[in-house]
């Protein structure tokens, strides 16, 4: 047989059951013993040993078993507590029953083996006991009065003497024996019936010492072997000549027989009466056995139910336990037999099996849920329009990346939040929220509007367009507002517009400049020297205004030229602290030394650009910031550099500040545009060349006005590192080279 | 009555004096001189034991109920191992019991069956603990050149008492009555 097997027959039932047969087997082996069996009444005591050492072995189980349902109950373990209640339920209904079976048994017991004594039978049998020893004492006195008559027959001195005479007077008195004995008991002359005895029946020393101080003896005295017989024996002395005498006479068959019935009668009867209490103790001690083991039994038994029927469902209930913390994936073993509690077990695991299904269901729903939604941000991440959705509620309930960076703020704080509760976030979404606060609570289809909004940097214009969107969990219907800044791309028209009107203008302007310059020219040259002091005087100065005048006209041509011309890029890899340098060094040789104060940090930083539109970027606005300080007393011009990194990129700032009277609303948000500007003589051609020339290295120019008074332009354009520089571009030609 | 019953009993009777090792129950039962003697090659054993009933033997026995005494007596070489054989091994067991009609106590040999009345209990005791020449063994069973032990003692035999009394006499002090084993040396 496996091990497993073995293992499994001692675990279960097997090995308590067969303990149980044994002891029952055992029990009725002594209950047969008691009874007296011949055969078995000599194994009473092993098989009592044999039954309190299985009762022994069962109080043992049981104990174990009771100490474990302890353990567990206070551990409060699955199942303990039903378990108790089984056991208890079951201990409860064999107890009483056992208990009083157990009760009234051994009140029949007692009352029966009581019922066999009684005051009247004991009576009689110590009447008939009397009655028997008065007959006899009848037969007693008549022999000694016999005896005493035969030894004063009794005569002879010789022992052959003495011999014959006890024979005769035997014969004579019908005796059995008769023996004559010194004091001492040692026998002097013996005359028996049966001629073989030669040695007297001699008489015990009591019986001896008795005769000795002269009383007589008689008594009875029963005899040996299968022919037992009552004799009488008699004991005199003869003290004249110092000598016992002992006669033994038989009684008749009849009184032998008639007496020994008494006798037996009566000694079974003291002995029963006497094993009275030995009788009930052994009674009682076999029925306490049978009701211990009856008891023993049924705890034992009551245990193995509870057990197996609580199994069931402590597994259930420990199941449960598992499906509230979350595992899905439990079995429960199911029960042998095909009980309702197996039913349950089997429902149990289908359903465990359906929810591990639907589970396994709505985690890959959620999945792709999760899936979509991640694709759906990718690509909302992905637009460079802004999208905005709102609930019914008009809460904020997603916002893409693009949407935040037009906004400039930080979405991620107010979601969930009503529109209206974002209107502190920033001066850009407090107008944002204004202007569509009303389309969105009033038009319930899609609308389309384009939104100026007003910063720091300038004007913003956006193309917003709101649509309602129906929410699946709710009736009332959400919003969705799709926002482009259109800024740039009406700059870019506007600076379309303009380069085309400053192109036509300089073509149809610039060709009859040349002939009036002509002109003018030849006038002068032809007529000055012939004409009077004063008319020559008027001439030159009229030919001049007219030359002069054209050359203004040429310079302001070449500008919308310059403005016009579509980009030509030469770029090299400049160091940006060496080009400004290199520009200030001018401006200083030229007299300007202490306006400029120059703060570079950038090092060697470098930027891939054209070094000729670079220079006229720094040369345009040194010249701004020089010209609009020129009046003050205290003139003052900043100039600095620095490296800004972060972990998206790495820019170059070029900053000019001056001390001047800075900029106003208008002319601010207008800066860049052509024919903005602040001077009497400035084409306002200047810093729209600047914010072109940017534009075109991929940088950002922007204009403010200082808190402590004054303009500020700063520049930013990318920056790149040596390797990173090289890996993009492997010929770059170094800036500080050439430039130095 | 069975070997394997009195095997039982032997160990049952072990366990419950182990469980009630109070001396004062036991040792009632005194063997207070042994002898032996040479007699036509052969050696007889003289023996008084001093037989001492509880109160509670003594009523049993004036009740009708018989008692059984057993003396065991052993010879084995001095200094023998436990698995030797012993040379002679034997139990002799005697009955007391009381015949009321005749007002006498009768001794029964078990082995012969001969019985012997006396008129007293004392002197049906004193006659049954005086043991005279009791034949043993023979000389020539005897190396001559070792020495042997001769070991006796006396025990109430329990497994011989009526049915309800022997559980309670297992368990009961005044019913363990034995001796301790005497020796005797033997050296041929």
């Amino acid at each position: 047989m496996a091990p497993a097997a073995l293992k499994r027959l001692s675990n279960g039932p097997v090995p308590v059951l067969i303990l149980l047969v044994l002891v029952l087997v055992t029990l009725h082996l002594m209950s047969s013993a008691v009874q007296n069996t011949e055969e078995l009444s000599g194994l009473f005591v092993p098989l009592l040993f044999t039954a309190t050492l299985g009762l022994l072995v069962l109080v043992i189980l049981v104990g174990i078993n009771l100490v474990q349902l302890v353990i567990r109950y206070r551990r409060q373990a699955a199942g303990s507590r039903l378990t108790l209640r089984m056991v208890a339920i079951f201990i409860v209904l064999s107890l009483v029953p056992v208990t009083v079976v157990y009760y009234y048994s051994q009140q029949f017991l007692m009352q029966g083996i009581d019922s066999w004594f009684d005051v009247q039978i004991d009576q009689a049998m110590e009447d008939a006991l009397g009655l028997s020893r008065a007959s006899l004492d009848l037969h007693k006195r008549e022999r000694l009065k016999s005896t005493q008559r035969l030894i004063e027959e009794l005569s002879g001195v010789s022992v052959a003497g003495l011999s014959l005479s006890l024979q005769d007077l035997r014969d004579k008195y019908e005796a059995t024996e008769l023996a004559l004995l010194e004091p001492s008991g040692r026998p002097v002359a013996v005359s028996n019936i049966d001629p073989t005895v030669l040695v007297p029946d001699e008489p015990d020393s009591t019986i001896l010492q008795q005769v000795r101080i002269g009383e007589d003896f008689v008594g009875l005295d029963p005899t040996s072997g299968e022919d037992s017989q009552l004799q009488v024996r008699v004991v005199v002395h003869d003290a004249s000549r110092s000598i016992l005498l002992q006669a033994i006479y038989p009684t008749s068959r009849n009184i032998s027989h008639l007496t020994e019935t008494v006798q037996n009668a009566y000694n079974r009867y003291k002995e029963l009466a006497f094993l009275r209490k030995s009788l009930k103790q052994t009674f009682t001690l076999a029925l306490a056995l049978v009701l211990l083991f009856g008891l023993l039994s049924a705890i034992w038994a009551a245990f193995f139910s509870a057990r197996r029927l609580v199994a069931p469902i402590t597994d259930i209930a420990e199941g449960t336990r598992a499906v509230a913390k979350g595992d899905y994936d439990t079995q429960l073993p199911i029960p042998k037999t095909k009980d309702e509690l197996g039913f349950l077990v089997s429902s149990f695991n289908a359903m465990m099996r359906r929810i591990s299904q639907a589970r396994d269901a709505a985690a890959e729903s959620q999945r792709q849920v999760e899936a979509q939604r991640g694709y759906l941000e990718t690509v909302l991440g992905s637009l460079s329009s802004g999208v905005m959705a709102l609930d019914a509620l008009g809460r904020v309930r997603t916002a893409n990346q693009a949407a935040l960076d037009i906004l400039q703020v930080e979405l991620s704080d107010y979601l969930e939040r009503p529109l209206n509760d974002l209107a502190g976030a920033g001066p850009l979404l407090s107008q944002f929220i204004d202007s569509v606060r009303d389309a969105i609570g009033e038009q319930t289809t899609s609308w389309r509007e384009e939104l100026t909004l007003f910063t720091s940097d300038g004007r913003r214009v956006l193309l917003c367009r709101g649509t309602p969107l129906a929410l699946p969990e709710s009736k009332a219907s959400g919003y969705v507002l799709v926002f482009d800044d259109i800024t740039t791309l009406i700059q870019a028209q506007r600076n379309a517009a303009w380069g085309e009107v400053a192109r036509r203008l300089a073509h149809e302007i610039k060709n009859p400049l040349t002939p009036i310059q002509l002109s003018a020219e030849r006038l002068r040259h032809k007529y000055l020297n012939k004409m009077p002091p004063k008319d020559a005087e008027i001439l030159d100065r009229a030919t001049h205004t007219i030359v002069q005048q054209v050359e203004a006209m040429k310079t302001m041509v070449n500008a919308f030229s310059d403005y016009a011309r579509p980009p030509k890029m030469n770029p090299e890899w400049l160091v940006l602290d060496d080009l400004v340098q290199e520009v200030l060094d001018l401006y200083r040789s030229a007299g300007h030394k202490s306006l400029f104060k120059s703060d570079l940090h950038s090092g060697t930083a470098r930027i891939e650009a054209d070094p000729v539109r670079m220079r006229q970027v720094i040369h345009n606005l040194l010249k701004n910031a020089q010209e609009a300080v020129s009046d003050l007393p205290k003139p003052r011009v900043e100039i600095s550099t620095r490296l800004l990194e972060s972990t998206d990129y790495r820019r170059l700032e070029f900053r000019v500040s001056d001390n001047g009277p800075g900029f106003d609303e208008t002319t601010l948000s207008h800066l860049f545009e052509p024919y903005v500007t602040t001077k009497v003589k400035g084409t306002g051609l200047g810093m729209a060349i600047v914010k072109k020339i940017i534009e075109e290295h991929g940088g950002l120019v922007r204009a403010e006005n200082r808190p402590e008074g004054g303009a500020c332009i700063t520049l930013r354009l990318p920056q790149k590192d040596s390797r990173e520089a090289h890996s993009h571009n492997p010929t770059p030609t170094p800036a500080r080279s050439k430039s130095l | 009555m069975s070997c394997l019953g009195k095997r039982w009993g032997a160990v049952l009777h072990m366990l419950v004096l182990l469980g009630f090792s109070l001396s004062v129950f036991s040792g009632e039962f005194l063997v207070t001189s042994l002898s032996t003697n040479l007699k036509d090659d052969s050696y007889l054993m003289n023996a008084k034991i001093d037989y001492r009933f509880t109160d509670e033997v003594l009523e049993a026995l004036e009740n009708g109920v018989p008692i059984t005494l057993e003396v065991h007596v052993q010879i084995r070489r001095k200094g023998a191992w436990v698995w030797e054989r012993d040379l002679l091994d034997f139990r002799s067991r005697h009955q007391i019991r009381y015949h009321a009609l005749a007002s006498v106590y009768q001794v029964v040999d078990m082995q012969s069956g001969d019985r012997q009345n006396f008129a007293t209990q004392m002197s049906a005791l004193s006659a049954l603990g005086n043991i005279t020449a009791l034949p043993l063994i023979s000389k020539a069973d005897l190396e001559p050149d070792r020495k042997y032990i001769l070991a006796v003692r006396s025990r109430l035999d329990i497994e011989s008492l009526p049915l309800p009394l022997r559980p309670m006499a297992y368990i009961t002090p005044a019913w363990n009555l034995d001796s301790e084993w005497s020796s005797w040396r033997l050296q041929p």
